[in-house]
């Protein structure tokens, strides 16, 4: 069963519901958007789609994402789960890169999950750097060498972005989900870099799922619109629908303020 | 109005190991007054810090010339990271009482009242004064390190990227503390930013950068509705309306901005315009005036303005003829 579902499915910290009762269906291959104000669960979403959830959650309901079950799975179905290629774009790559490690050595522990046995480390070493330096120029970066020579600190914001966007999209994934893929973006490169992430969905048919509170990404980029507020889904409709009236009081509220 | 600095054909060359040399500014000529905000535009690399970094002196430029009027010059900055700017160790108040104390002033009644004063410029009470800045919300933080900038009463202060790092509730009260800062008729402000609409919703007037050069500067209404650069235009394009029926316009500039270290001869923009000649590689463009201090450094902008449809297809009909007429009527403009 490919496509992401969710029934009933609730993440809950120290009796805090950070996901509440929450009901998906996404397509598979879609650009799915999830928005909502600050601490609505957009990011604890996200992360719990790839199975990834805050240690002493007590987590319930049903979430199946391409046929599996994050919420079931043991150490090993979570490598499986890596395999299959469930990923996770943090938004900031402060907090996701080790300072102390170089750009290209980040590369080579991402791609450490490839299966790729019968070349030499050497020879693997190469190809990582590579697709690394096709990826980071796909991605806008002119100057690729010199990125994988630099700690994450002597990078700019952007540019660390882009780093974090690339190591997905050199993993092929099957469901790919981004936090705020735009944020702290130039303007001219976030439309470069949605245009780039929805051609690589059509071509390798990825379902895409972005948390943004970028209301012209979710208007030009997105195929459904997902509204949370504190956990709960209260809204969920196409672009069409929301940009010409939204249902939900939170879905209003954000529409009202991006259009100041 | 009265000038607070004027900057002209400022140059900033960064020497590398090795012996590389990245021009982050090329050419930048712009004059800020008091009481207004001059809009700095421009993307990562384009060189918009780094001419942020010369005039609050943190970097010594390496040509042209930054006139101050007044015979001393108090600059404060901002940065786009509240919560680098700030010790978190630092109550509030000492954050923003920091520089005072660092010119020499004691702890005393005139330095609560100059805190509280700076303070209430930025929308901050008594009871935030007293709260550890590690923990603060970052709309907060960012608020303080606002105020720790103007308590020295700076005549010109510098945001750079200072809605950036902010969630959109946050973005909108910085803004808002902006629009109102700029009636305070004693301080100029120069707003370093990537982000259009907050540029467009607080600024009377926009310098837009590319690659270390200013390539157009004017009216802020006049470049969001009638860029005559093509950078400019590209730049406007990239704004996604807020309503998925009306259709993207293409990203008309091809590949991405060049390192600074190797810019390209001639104009910065040819390698990506689709509007370049031949002449565009051979010499740096010079500023073409427009009037109502609107200059363009594109040697086909003048094309441009006679026949705005070569560039500005996109544009609504019904708002091109009061701009042509309005461009014909402002000859005598200053540069």
């Amino acid at each position: 069963m490919s496509g992401i579902h969710a029934d009933r499915f609730t993440v809950a910290v120290g009796g805090k519901r950070l996901l509440d009762e929450v009901g998906l269906d996404l397509e598979p291959g879609l650009t799915h958007a999830v928005i909502g104000e600050r601490e609505a669960g957009k990011t604890v979403l996200l992360r719990a789609l790839v199975g990834i959830w805050p240690a002493p959650a007590e987590v319930s309901g049903r979430l199946v994402v391409d046929g599996l079950e994050p919420a079931k799975a043991d150490a090993a179905g979570r490598l499986v789960m890596r395999r299959r290629r469930l990923l996770f774009v943090p938004a900031s790559g402060r907090e996701a890169l080790n300072p102390v490690i170089r750009v290209g050595r980040h590369f080579e522990d991402v791609c450490s999950v490839l299966e790729d046995r019968g070349r030499r480390r050497s020879q693997r070493k190469a190809a990582i750097r590579d697709s690394a330096r096709a990826a980071l120029r796909d991605l806008g970066i002119a100057d690729p060498d010199r990125v994988l020579a630099s700690l994450p600190d002597e990078l700019s914001g952007g540019m660390r972005k882009r780093v974090l966007l690339s190591f997905a999209l050199l993993l092929k994934p099957s469901v790919l989900t981004a936090d705020d893929p735009t944020g702290g973006l130039d303007v001219t490169i976030q439309r470069q870099l949605m245009d780039l992430l929805a051609s690589l969905r059509r071509q390798e048919g990825f379902t895409l799922v972005i948390a943004t509170q970028d209301l012209g990404v979710v208007a030009h980029y997105s195929d459904t619109i997902t509204v949370l507020d504190r956990g709960r889904v209260v809204e969920h409709t196409t672009p069409m629908q929301f940009f010409s009236g939204p249902d939900s009081e939170t879905g209003a509220a954000m529409l009202a303020r991006a259009r100041v | 109005m009265s000038r607070v600095v004027t900057v002209e054909r400022l140059r900033k060359v960064f020497r590398l190991e090795g012996g590389d040399r990245l021009v982050a500014v090329a050419e930048a000529s712009f004059r800020i007054d008091r009481g207004e905000v001059l809009g700095l535009i421009g993307e990562s690399g384009s060189g918009k810090s780094t001419v942020g970094r010369c005039l609050a002196g943190l970097l010594e430029p390496d040509g042209g010339i930054i006139r101050w009027e007044g015979d001393t010059a108090e600059v404060g900055m901002v940065f786009q990271e509240p919560r680098d700017s700030v010790n978190r160790r630092f109550q509030v108040w000492e954050a923003i009482a920091d520089p005072l104390l660092a010119h020499g002033m004691r702890r005393s009644s005139e330095l609560a009242s100059k805190v509280e004063e700076a303070a209430a410029l930025v929308g901050l009470d008594r009871t935030h004064l007293l709260l550890n800045c590690d923990g603060l919300p970052e709309e907060l933080l960012q608020r303080a390190s606002i105020a720790r900038a103007l308590i020295r009463e700076p005549d010109l202060l510098i945001l750079d990227e200072p809605t950036t790092a902010l969630d959109p509730d946050a973005r909108a009260g910085v803004l808002e503390l902006i629009r109102e800062l700029r009636g305070n008729s004693s301080t100029a402000i120069l707003l370093i930013s990537h982000d259009l609409l907050a540029i467009r919703s607080v600024t009377e007037r926009v310098a837009i950068m590319y690659l270390g050069k200013i390539v157009e500067r004017g009216p802020t209404d006049r470049l969001f509705v009638d860029p005559l650069h093509p950078y400019t235009r590209a730049l406007m394009q990239s704004a996604l309306e807020l309503d998925p029926s009306v259709p993207m316009a293409p990203v008309e500039l091809a590949g991405e901005i060049p390192s600074p270290m190797d810019r390209p001869p001639g104009c910065p923009l040819e390698p990506r315009c689709p509007w370049s000649i031949d002449a565009c590689s051979e010499a740096e463009p010079p500023e073409e005036d427009y009037g109502d201090q609107h200059s363009v450094s594109c040697i086909r902008s003048g094309e441009f303005a006679g026949d705005t449809r070569l560039l500005a297809r996109a544009t609504r009909p019904g708002e091109r003829g009061t701009n042509q007429e309005q461009a014909a009527d402002q000859s005598d403009g200053e540069a």
